[in-house]
């Protein structure tokens, strides 16, 4: 690791003001990806921000039916929260099997967001979410949905300057169900090979009123399958319909994953992973 | 036989300190005035060194010294059997990882600088990847005297005959992944001179007494002014059996005159540590209508990597164990053992037998389907016992486990109530299965080796006793063994018994930790030494307090002599006047076979441990994910001296033996090691682990101590095969080649 300058800023906007003189300094939250990028080689920032000297960024909290989660809220801290667990089961699976302990104790919610890998485990759950992340700068601030903030592998569309400050999301409507499912080579410390979240809220009839499905590891960023949402849409779920889905769903992977190395896998296991995904959604299809 | 100590579950003197990281291991000790060394290694597999200059290295701000082939005063190579690997390469690197230069700085951060300021011009010379190739005339030569290592034959019987009068016969390829130890601890120590002269090599090692050999000659120092220390070790497996990093630290130590700290890091470690030899194994066997083996023909070709190590006599293991635990009359078996420009493979756990267990595991599966037969029966039908030929056609007469084991794992709930177990998977698109499997490993170090134990036991002033042996504690709980062992003889309490390993300057050579054979060697030995301790004290004291030899009785917490009683420290007191000891060695040398096997070196073994496996599997057959729910091991170790430090071995050896069928391998591409951290190199996690219950089936080995064997490796073996044919079992998938991993087994699912 090459020698780099570490600043830990008092305040929020001690930082905003280095990022605006800086805009190649890196942002340290958990450094559990930065970290191993930093040892790899693979980064070699010439100014490293530590975030974790101001509580204010670590919180999550309940305003106006909308939950708002700091940046620096750790992964445990997001699996533990009875609010979350409640209200976004989906995103306390996700946070839950990350890494191991000691990783959930250091990783935070707005570094992975960030880091914009196409495995990070709590992408899909805040797409099907229909989160936005609110981004900040010196000269203001912005929100945008999470999808519009992942441009490619690691890219992410932050301006020279801006910083994810938080992530929010609307309650999910009372009848909503969601989860999320991960594929990985082993059952902690393993990086998504798949992973697929789904948000689905049904009216009093049975009929699918909102559906987000959201697909991780499959392309160059975690995105919304959104011919397999319109399979379901306004249908009743039966076992046909969510058929209808499931065959969308490995078309859209297919296609998405082109002539990959990994596609000849992923695009057969796209399948087991998207029916655990409803097996837990709507668990009462799978009864004998 | 009535035992005080001896089976009973006491926990490990080691346990606590090394919970609370209170424990040292040789990478975690540091000095005053102390250099930091680091390797210089070829990032190419292959290639010639046309020129190398650390003139900018030398002058970079906080380096002490920098060393290359010219600065290695002995004998510029090592090799446990042939000494073909450079300590410092000179003309050429053979793969990626070879050292070419190694230096000593400040700090840990000037050395890394200054490794990069070494100008090294290579000119690149062809690969030889795949070893089928190597073992070609035309190949480009890694050695000079070409690219086989080992080709050995054996046949006896006569196989094509039993091969004609077969029902059935199953021909079948297999092909093993390469796996690292992935211990706890990397290879790393410090070196420093004492004021006697001697170098101290603190570093942690499997054989000190071998490595001082090895450290002289590089150095061409006398034997007696190197010392090697080398317990506790953070884990070895295999992985520090042959030389890791003592010749560097001693080397830097040497030229500076100053405490020198070298520790690999783990991307360091994966690429350049000993891997478990990748085999192509090729099995045609052929038994009877009613599943009696009758013929059994196999060719192994192993890929050793750029250097020999221990390969040849990995392969001659691999050959001897090749039926498994199973009686064939006829068999014909031809062996190669390849240099590749692979990363180096050498002693892992298993020694050669897992690779052939798995193949052989499977065909067995594969006959009983054949033939219709219960996949235990047909086992036990073939089951090894004293008095048959081993597969290289050599009498085995000692206790043979194979049947009694295998019996055991039968009783299991797991294998008796299988299908219920199979019943209800947790998802309708998922599929359970059990699988079975069983194994025998040779203890010890085979015919022409030597192969000893030694060892000293005293009476300390304390009253409490020290027993000193080579083999160092390199995780496996040898030490706690070691007590329990001393105290039966002594009488005394295993708390009175303070156990010292791994020194050279302190213990007695007593061989290698590995081979299964610490506690079979040493622990004859420390009963020679501590039946003359008991003889010493019981004379001592029956002279000075003049009472019958006969009456002196060593007890648990006090000696009776006549009427009077004393405690240990009273015992010490009158004892050890004025200059006197009571101290005595002792020494065991194994039994070895009457016979060589004709044709190939060392062979046979003559003591061997069995273990069998009982594996639960539920696949998902959309995804080819495999998750072990269960797993029953039942383990002949002969007399079980400690049962804690037995289970633990049973339960590492499975969790060792999952990962080799399910995830673990490092990858290599032209070379190239793709594996370099934990976080692609798959081991399997605590959450990944199933309840494993081990039975205990003592088939008692005479020339054991107390009956014991040897089963640090066997435990590993046999849970390989019953994990992939629990697969079988539950999607017809017939895995044969390690490691199972989702692309495989759903590859197989489609296929299927």
């Amino acid at each position: 690791m090459n020698r780099c300058n570490f600043v830990s800023p008092r305040a929020m906007s001690e930082v905003l003001d280095i990022l605006a003189a800086d805009p190649e300094a890196k942002l340290l939250a958990g450094g559990t990806d930065l970290i191993v990028q930093m040892r790899e080689g693979r980064v070699s920032p010439r100014t490293l921000v530590d975030l974790s000297r101001f509580g204010e960024l670590s919180y999550i909290k309940l305003r106006h039916d909308t939950l708002h989660v700091g940046c620096m809220t750790t992964f445990n801290q997001v699996a533990r929260n009875p609010l979350v667990v409640r209200h976004a089961p989906a995103l306390a699976q996700a946070a839950r099997q990350v890494g191991s302990v000691q990783i959930r104790n250091q990783g935070t919610i707005g570094g992975n967001l960030a880091n914009a890998s196409p495995a990070a485990d709590s992408i899909p759950p805040l797409i099907a979410l229909g989160a936005k992340a609110q981004v900040v700068s010196r000269d203001g601030s912005r929100s945008l949905a999470i999808e519009d903030l992942l441009a490619g592998v690691g890219i992410n569309t932050l301006l020279p300057g801006e910083m994810i400050a938080e992530i929010n999301f609307s309650l999910p409507a009372p009848r909503a169900r969601s989860a999320f499912v991960k594929l990985g080579r082993r059952k902690a410390m393993a990086i998504a090979r798949i992973s697929m979240a789904g948000l689905l809220v049904l009216s009093a009839d049975g009929l699918v009123t909102e559906a987000r499905l959201a697909l991780g590891a499959v392309g160059a960023t975690v995105f919304r399958a959104l011919e397999a949402e319109a399979a379901l849409l306004h249908k009743p779920l039966d076992r046909a319909v969510v058929a209808a889905c499931l065959q969308a769903v490995q078309d859209t992977v297919a296609q998405k994953l082109g002539r990959r190395a990994s596609a000849t896998y992923k695009r057969e296991a796209i399948r087991g992973v998207a029916e655990e995904l409803f097996f837990q959604l709507v668990p009462e299809l799978s009864a004998p | 036989m009535n035992l005080r100590w001896i089976g009973k579950p006491i926990p490990r003197q080691d346990a606590w300190t090394k919970v609370t990281g209170e424990a040292r291991y040789m990478s975690d000790l540091s000095m005053p005035n102390m250099l930091w060394g680091r390797v210089l290694r070829s990032p190419h597999p292959h290639a010639l060194i046309k020129s190398l200059d650390i003139s900018e290295a030398v002058a970079c701000p906080g380096v002490v010294t920098v060393l290359t082939h010219h600065d290695v005063p002995g004998l510029n190579a090592y090799g446990i059997v042939v000494q073909d690997q450079p300590v410092l390469c000179s003309d050429k690197v053979r793969f990626v990882g070879d050292a070419v230069a190694v230096l000593a700085a400040e700090s840990k951060e000037a050395a890394a600088h200054a490794l990069e300021l070494i100008k090294v011009e290579y000119e690149l010379l062809p690969g030889v990847f795949d070893p089928e190739v190597a073992m070609q005339q035309s190949s480009p030569a890694i050695h000079a005297k070409g690219n086989v290592l080992r080709h050995s034959k054996v046949h006896h019987g006569d196989v094509e005959a039993a091969f004609a009068d077969s029902a059935v016969v199953v021909e079948r390829e297999y092909r093993t992944s390469r796996p690292i130890s992935a211990f706890l601890e990397t290879e790393g120590g410090m070196a420093m001179f004492g004021a006697d002269g001697v170098l101290t090599v603190y570093c942690g090692a499997q054989y000190p007494d071998r490595d001082v050999i090895q450290v002289a000659r590089a150095l061409g120092l006398e034997r007696d002014k190197v010392r090697m220390v080398s317990s506790l070790v953070g884990g070895g497996f295999g992985g520090k059996d042959e030389i890791t990093v003592q010749i560097y630290l001693a080397l830097l130590a040497l030229n500076t005159k100053r405490p020198v700290k070298l520790v690999l890091s783990r991307e360091e470690s994966m690429v350049t540590g000993w891997k478990k030899h990748p085999m192509i194994v090729r099995m045609k066997t052929g038994a009877s209508i009613d599943g009696t083996l009758l013929a059994h023909e196999v060719s192994i070709i192993s890929d050793t990597g750029a250097y020999a190590s221990l390969g040849g006599t990995i392969l001659h293991s691999a050959m001897e164990h090749c039926s498994g635990p199973y009686r064939v009359p006829n068999v014909k078996v031809e062996g190669h053992c390849v240099y590749t420009n692979n990363s180096i493979s050498g002693a892992m756990r298993g020694f050669g037998v897992n690779q052939v267990t798995f193949a052989m595991e499977t065909q067995m599966d594969i006959l009983a389907e054949e033939l219709g037969l219960d996949r235990l029966d047909i086992r036990l039908k073939n089951g090894l016992k004293d008095g048959d030929k081993g597969a290289l056609g050599s009498l085995l007469v000692t206790a043979m486990g194979p049947v009694q084991t295998l019996q055991a794992a039968g009783q299991t709930e797991l294998w008796s109530q299988r299908e219920t177990y199979k019943a209800e998977p947790s998802r309708p698109w998922k599929k359970r299965g059990v699988g079975l499997a069983a194994a025998i490993k040779g203890c010890g170090l085979g015919f022409r080796m030597p192969d000893f134990g030694a060892a000293s036991v005293e009476l300390l002033p304390s009253g409490f006793f020290r027993v000193r042996v080579g083999c160092p504690e390199i995780g496996q709980g040898n030490t706690i063994a070691f007590a329990q062992m001393a105290a039966e003889v002594l009488g005394c309490s295993v708390d009175q018994v303070e156990v010292v390993t791994g020194d050279t300057g302190e213990t007695p050579d007593s061989g290698t930790s590995t081979a299964s054979r610490s506690i079979y060697v040493a622990g004859n030995a420390i009963i020679d030494a501590a039946t003359k301790v008991v003889e010493l004290v019981e004379q001592g004291i029956s002279a000075r307090l003049v009472v019958d030899v006969e009456e002196v009785e060593l007890g648990e917490a006090e000696v009776r002599a006549g009427d009077a009683i004393l405690s240990y420290l009273d015992v010490a007191a009158l004892l050890l006047q004025n200059g006197q000891t009571c101290y005595a060695s002792g020494r065991f040398d194994a039994p070895k076979a009457t016979e060589e096997v004709p044709s190939v070196y060392g062979l046979p073994h003559l003591v061997f441990g069995t273990n069998a496996h009982v594996a639960l599997v539920e696949v998902d057959t959309m995804t080819g994910q495999v998750e072990v729910l269960r797993i029953s091991a039942v383990s002949d170790a002969g007399r079980v001296i400690n049962l804690q430090g037995l289970e633990g071995q049973s339960e590492g050896g499975a969790v060792m033996g999952m990962g080799y069928a399910l995830t673990e391998d490092i990858i290599i591409d032209q070379g190239m090691v793709r594996t370099l951290n934990f976080n692609n190199y798959i081991i399997p996690t605590a959450m990944d682990t199933p309840p494993i219950s081990t039975t205990v089936v003592e088939v008692v080995e005479k020339t054991g101590p107390f009956g014991a064997k040897g089963v640090g490796e066997v435990v590993c073996i046999s849970i390989t095969p019953a994990i992939t044919n629990a697969i079988y079992d539950a999607v017809k998938v017939r895995v044969t080649e390690l490691p199972a991993t989702i692309e495989r087994v759903l590859a197989g699912l489609q296929d299927g």
